[in-house]
Formats: structure tokens, sequence, C-alpha cells
């Protein structure tokens, strides 16, 4: 919007549309009236007795929240840029506002003070512009460039929702997860519930908490195990359907059946893999039988990757390459696959970030009990039956509820609030596992540049 | 294919000569072929598998009624409410990503998109729950929710909502690749004529990526039909029985397909009792062929749509 703040410019601007002003004034005002929750949420949360006990991270879902309620306002800000440039859309939006303002004081009372102004405002500022567009019943057309302004406005605010959303999550579970951070997590093999029990009712740790450095373990060797099938195969399969395959029945068939096991969901492969190899093989929870499971459910993303990273090479290095006398393979091999490199590692690598966060098939066959430490032989980790620690499962049997629940819970404490801390035991293993996560995909977005400005070198 | 050159004899380019050569290109297709029927394998052992053991539970089902009709209607309430909010906050990003911004920005935008999608879900699940459903927490959140007349146990509401957030990354990013890939000179065509952005966008741009666009909102209606752990904490643990007296109010809990069969899952495994009990294997059925069901879809809008937009 080309506002600028000059006491001139605005009178002639309020005489350019001086049939607007009425309609666009009082639309402005329930603008204003619609911050009104937000403001008044945040300063109950801040007068509230609750809030002094409760610190940081109550400031901040306290913001969060308050700004996400006055999120309708910057609409109807819009609406009123919009009337008072005489837009038609101005008084349709002003209806649809005056509709729901309506249905939302009757549905909840307690935020009437606030919904009923705005429906009578905007109701109101609706026929007043719909009576005068009968009074002046002239042909009137719309300026494209007021709406444009408006699309802008929304299309940014979209954008910031995209990015907000990453931030907002990341910032909530570092916050939440602060009562139980450090570099022990990262350095201790198992957890002390003692000491958890002394953070969540507020006292003064006495030593360290421990780690879930063994989870960690288990996380990557099952990955890794996981990888091991899923990669080798994957290339195969992509490069047989983009250098071999014709365009026939056959191939159709098998991308058909690539497409459905990537829709496949975890529980449905997590299920079936228990009922395959844990049970009917006998090979228990291990090693074996969740890499394997994992592995079906990497196989489709490897092939994708693969695929594209291979359809992006262009048709003129294999022509030279056959014009040379190469043969089919050859060519794959040492022309399509060496120039396609950095796009697959960076793929693979993106994979594994994926298949790091899959829990249902690790639950169903790799970490039946949470508790499960990593053997006292390491190279047992490759037996049969043998159950394994996961990063993931931890993270969904609710550690710091079982921690707690498995004391008594300390008379004169402040139960509820301890309960609630403890829950911030699953967010801390979660700061670890999106921290990895991070790491590989900034990794491999730097390798592909890396690569990329190496291979353009040669 | 890309890879595959013919000759004026329609022969195939890159047939070897000699005989050794030509043995090391038979093993080495047909071991191709192999890595690439393995998918044909892993569905075919996953169909079978689930139709062996929960066929009991199956014509019991077809006979007598679904068991697990509650659930059905919750993966499919939870997954389109879910979705059609992503498209609300996903397609304006793809357009803002394609049209409305310079390389760097949208660089930036792309890149936390792509963070987004694969972002553990557990983790998501567990954020969900700490803001929604934590019983009496002390979080201004539950002030909030029950001045609106939620109660701090989970809804189904919470589930559109974390849906929406796993789903809209995956409809902006292929959205945005759909609207990039117009050609260039219809958009100038537009401009030329003295049409703005937004008009350009609305009558060239999105008409022309449409079938792409729907393409990348079933995939994640697909993607949402089988999310378990994001919403393991947010929908609640159940149906009450007043559920079929309004079943689309969102206000109540819920479970969907996939919670369903987890939960149950794990109940049945503590006990270490019937573990291969054949309604859990019926309902993973019935969860296969409804995502089956979206995925051919998508493959038949997209083949009709190309057909026509050849002639």
């Amino acid at each position: 919007m080309h506002l600028s703040f000059s006491t001139g410019k605005l009178l002639k601007y309020f005489n350019k549309n001086k049939d607007n002003l009425l309609s666009g004034i009082l639309i402005f005002s329930s603008a204003f009236i619609a911050l009104l929750p937000g403001i008044f949420h945040l300063i109950n949360g801040f007068s509230s007795a609750e809030f002094s006990i409760y610190t940081v991270d109550e400031f901040i879902s306290l913001s969060i929240f308050s700004l996400v309620m006055m999120l309708p306002s910057v609409i109807l800000f819009c609406t009123a840029y919009l009337v008072w440039e005489s837009h038609s859309f101005g008084w349709k939006i002003a209806i649809g506002t005056a509709i729901v303002a309506l249905i939302l004081s009757v549905a909840s009372f307690s935020t009437a003070y606030s919904t009923l102004p705005i429906f009578a405002l905007s109701g109101l500022s609706a026929v007043l512009e719909i009576l005068k567009n009968k009074r002046n019943s002239r042909h009137h057309r719309d300026s494209p460039s007021t709406f444009e302004n408006v699309i802008k406005i929304g299309l940014r605010l979209s954008a910031v929702v995209c990015v907000g959303v990453l931030v907002a999550m990341m910032v909530f579970v570092v916050v939440m997860a602060s009562p139980f951070l450090s570099v022990d997590l990262i350095t201790h093999m198992t957890l002390d519930s003692n000491q958890i029990q002394r953070i969540c009712y507020g006292l003064p740790a006495t030593g360290s908490i421990g780690g879930v450095l063994s989870n960690v373990i288990g996380s990557v060797l099952i990955v890794a195990f996981c990888e091991l099938i899923a990669v080798p195969i994957g290339l195969g399969a992509a490069i047989y359907l983009s250098e071999y395959a014709g365009q026939n029945r056959v191939t159709s068939t098998i991308r058909f059946f690539i497409e459905t096991l990537a829709g496949a969901p975890s529980v449905i492969i997590g299920i079936i893999g228990f009922a395959m190899f844990t049970l009917t093989l006998g090979w228990g929870y291990s090693l074996y039988s969740g890499g394997i499971s994992l592995a079906i459910m990497a196989l489709p993303w490897n092939i994708r990757v693969a695929e594209e990273a291979l359809k992006q090479v262009p048709r003129g290095y294999r022509e030279g390459s056959f014009a040379l006398g190469a043969t089919q393979w050859q060519t794959a091999r040492l022309v399509t696959l060496y120039a396609a490199m950095p796009s697959i590692i960076t793929g693979v690598l993106l994979g594994i970030g994926v298949a790091l966060g899959e829990t249902l098939v690790l639950q169903m066959n790799y970490t039946g009990a949470w508790l499960t430490g990593l053997p006292q032989n390491f190279m047992s980790v490759f037996n049969i039956n043998q159950q394994l620690p996961s990063l993931t499962v931890f993270i969904l049997t609710e550690p710091g509820g079982v921690l707690i629940n498995q004391g008594h819970l300390l008379e004169g404490g402040n139960n509820v609030h301890a309960l609630f801390l403890s829950y911030s035991l699953a967010l801390a293993a979660g700061t670890v596992l999106i921290a990895l996560y991070l790491i590989l995909c900034i990794g491999a977005l730097l390798l592909r540049n890396y690569l990329n400005k190496r291979m353009k070198g040669n | 294919m890309s890879g595959c050159f013919f000759n004026h004899r329609g022969e195939k380019i890159g047939t070897p000569k000699t005989n050794r050569k030509a043995i090391v290109e038979r093993l080495v297709t047909s071991s191709l072929f192999v890595c690439a029927a393995f998918s044909i394998i892993f569905v075919l052992a996953i169909v079978f598998y689930m139709l062996y053991l929960g066929s009991p539970q199956l014509i019991n089902d077809v006979l007598h009624g679904f068991e697990y009709k509650e659930a059905m209607f919750g993966t499919l309430y939870v997954a389109l409410m879910g979705t059609l909010l992503a498209v609300f906050v996903g397609l304006p990003c793809a357009i803002y990503m394609a049209e409305f911004v310079n390389m760097k920005i949208r660089n930036v935008l792309k890149t936390s998109l792509e963070v987004l999608d694969g972002f553990p879900s557990i983790v998501i699940g567990v954020v969900g729950w700490e803001i929604f459903s934590v019983p009496s927490g002390p979080y201004s959140i539950n002030v909030f929710l029950h001045s609106l007349g939620l109660t701090g146990s989970g809804s189904i509401f919470f589930g559109f909502l974390i849906i929406a957030i796993m789903s809209f990354p995956v409809i902006a990013t292929i959205s945005e690749d759909a609207i990039r890939a117009v050609p260039n000179e219809l958009k100038e065509a537009s401009l030329g004529i003295g049409a703005t952005k937004w008009q350009t966008t609305t009558h060239v741009l999105i008409p022309y990526a449409m079938s792409n666009i729907v393409a990348s909102i079933l995939l994640a209606l697909a993607a949402a039909m089988g999310e378990t752990v994001a919403l393991t904490w947010v929908t609640g643990r159940g149906f009450t029985s007043f559920f079929w007296a309004n079943p689309f109010n969102p206000l109540q809990q819920g479970v969907t397909l996939t919670l369903q069969i987890n939960q149950d899952f794990i109940g049945l495994n503590e006990g270490g009792g019937a573990v291969l009990a054949p309604h859990l294997y019926a309902a993973s059925f019935m969860l296969f062929v409804m995502i089956g069901l979206v995925n051919i879809s998508i493959r038949i809008f997209l083949a009709n749509r190309n057909k026509r937009m050849k002639i």
C-alpha cells in the first residue's frame, strides 16, 4: 500500500474517497476491536498468579497464541482498505465477517464482548456500501491494483506461516526441553531416574541426569542396516527404469507397484513385518526384522530420488558415450551414474534423515520395551531376538511420565506441574533427533553444492 | 525411455559385439530388472499376508457390517479436512514462491519447506500433545481452549491442524514446481496484453498447472490417511457412545484407522496373546485399499489430463 503519512496527502486521500469515509471508519474500528481478545489474553496471562511460577516457555506460548488471536484483524484492515478504495470485494468480505462474528458470538459467550461489536460495525458498513452502490447505479469498475495489494499481503502471510511453523516448532521443542538439555544427553548411555524426578519437582540435581546415547546408537545402527539394503536395490531399480526399460506394460506395472509401496503407511509395513519376520521367520525383535521392514519403507524414496537424478542428465552425455562405442552398461555406469551422483547422494542423505524419524516400524520390530540398553557384548547386536533401543520409540513411550509413575509422587510438591515437566524428557530426546536430522539435511545440501561445483570445474 | 537409443533399422544401440561383453550385459540387465521387481514382490507379500491373516474377519465384516466403521470415518474426515486446511496455506505459498519473490527468498522458503517435509513426525506429535491435550497443563492455551468449549483431552479438530502442518509442505513444493514449469511465452503473452500478476496467475498459470496441483493434493491426502504417530496424542483415545448422533462434530474425541490398529496392536502385544489377531490385518487391508484407491485415482486423473492436453 502506497500510503505516506503527510497531512496534505492524507487529506487528499480522504477527499478522493469521501463517499466511503463512514463505512471505511466503521470497518477500521472493528479491526481495532478484533485486536482486543489477543491483548486481553496477553494482559490476563501476565497478571495471573500462576505466571510467576512458569518462566520462559510460558512467555513464548503466551505471546504466540496472543499473536494468533490477533490475526483475524489483518483481514479486517485489508477490508477497510478495499472499502476505502470502493472495491466491490470490500462489502462482500464485510458481510462474511459479520456472519462469522455472529456465529462466534453465539458459539462462545466469553468472546462476545469483541465479536458482537465487530458484527454490528461490519454489518452496518456492508449495508451502507450496498445502499450506496444501488444509489449510484452507474457501471463501476474495480481498480486491479487495489486488489493486487491485498493479495500480496495474503500471499506474504502464507509464506510467513510456512517458515514460522518450522521455526516456532523448533523453538518450542528446545525451550520446553530446556530443563533436561545438557551435553550429558549424548555422552551418557542411560538415564538416571532419581535425578529426573528431582528436576521435575524443582529440586537442584545432585548429579548428571544421564543420557540417551544408547538410543542414538540403536537408531543409527538400524538406519545403517536399512540403507545397506535399500540403497543398492533402489539404485538398481532406478537405473533399470530410466536407462533400460522400454515404454511397455511391464514397466508401467512396475511403476504402479512402486507407487503403491510408497503409499503404504508405516503402520501397515510395521504390522506385516511383525507377522513375516518377527513371528513367522522367528527373528524376534532384532536388527534383521526391523532393518528389512524399514528397508521396504525406504525403498520407494531411494528409487524416486535416483530416477529423478538420472533423468536430469542431458541426453547428449549418453549419445556421446554411445558414439564412442560403449555398451549400455558402460554408459550407465561410467557416464550417467557419475553425472547424477551429486543429486543421488543428496537424496539418499535426506532419505536417511526421514528414516531416522520412523517410529512404528521400529516399535513393532526392533524396540519392544523402551528401557532396554545396549547389550553388554556389543557384537551381540547382530544376534536374532536381540532387542535394541531406539530414539523414536523412546520418545513415543512418554519416558518422563513412566519414570515419575515408577517412583511415588513427592509429598507436598506440585504434582501436576511435575507430571507436566516430566514430559519434557521426551522433547529433550526429540531435540537430539531434530539435531541429527538437521545435520543430515544441511550436510546433504552443502555436499550437493560442493560436488556440483567440483564437477563443473573438471 | 531416456536411456534407450535405436538406429534407423530399429536395432538397439549399445548392444555389445563381443561374446564376453554380451554375457555381462545380459547378467546386468536381468539383475537390474530383479531390483526393479523387488517392489512388486514386497507389495504382493504385504497383500497376501493381510488377506491370509485377516480373511476370517474380512468375511465377517462383509456379512455383518464393518467393525471399524467409526475409525474408517475418522480417517476420511481427519485426512480430508486436514488436507483442505493445508491447501489454504500451501497453495498461496506455492504461488508466492513461484511468481512474487526473487530467487534468494524463494530458496529460503523452499529449503525450509523441504526440511519441514521430512521432519520427524513423532516430534510434531509430541509438540501437538504438549500444546493441545496435556490434561490440566499450566499453559495459557488451555484457558483459550476452555473458552471455546474444548476440553484438554484432545479432539478431532486438533487432528485437522496436525495433518495440515504435516501436509502443506508436500502441496507447496510440488505445486511450486508445477507453476514454475508453465512455458514462459504464455505468461509473457498474458502480461503483455495488460493483465496484472494476479490475473495472470489465476487465469493462465493455475489452469495450466492444475493437473499437477490436484495430484499434489491427492498425494498429500494419501499420506495424511496413513499418518499415525503425529496423531497419537492429539485426537483423543476413542469414541463416545453417542458418536453417530453427530459424526461431523469436530469437537468430540475420535480415532483414525491407523491409531486404532496401533492401539490394538500394543494392547494385544502387552498381553502376550493373539498378536496375529485377524481384525488387525483386516483393518490394515481396509486402510491399504483406501490409500490404494487414492493412488489409482491420481494415475487415472493424470493420464486423462495428459491425453487431453496433447489433443
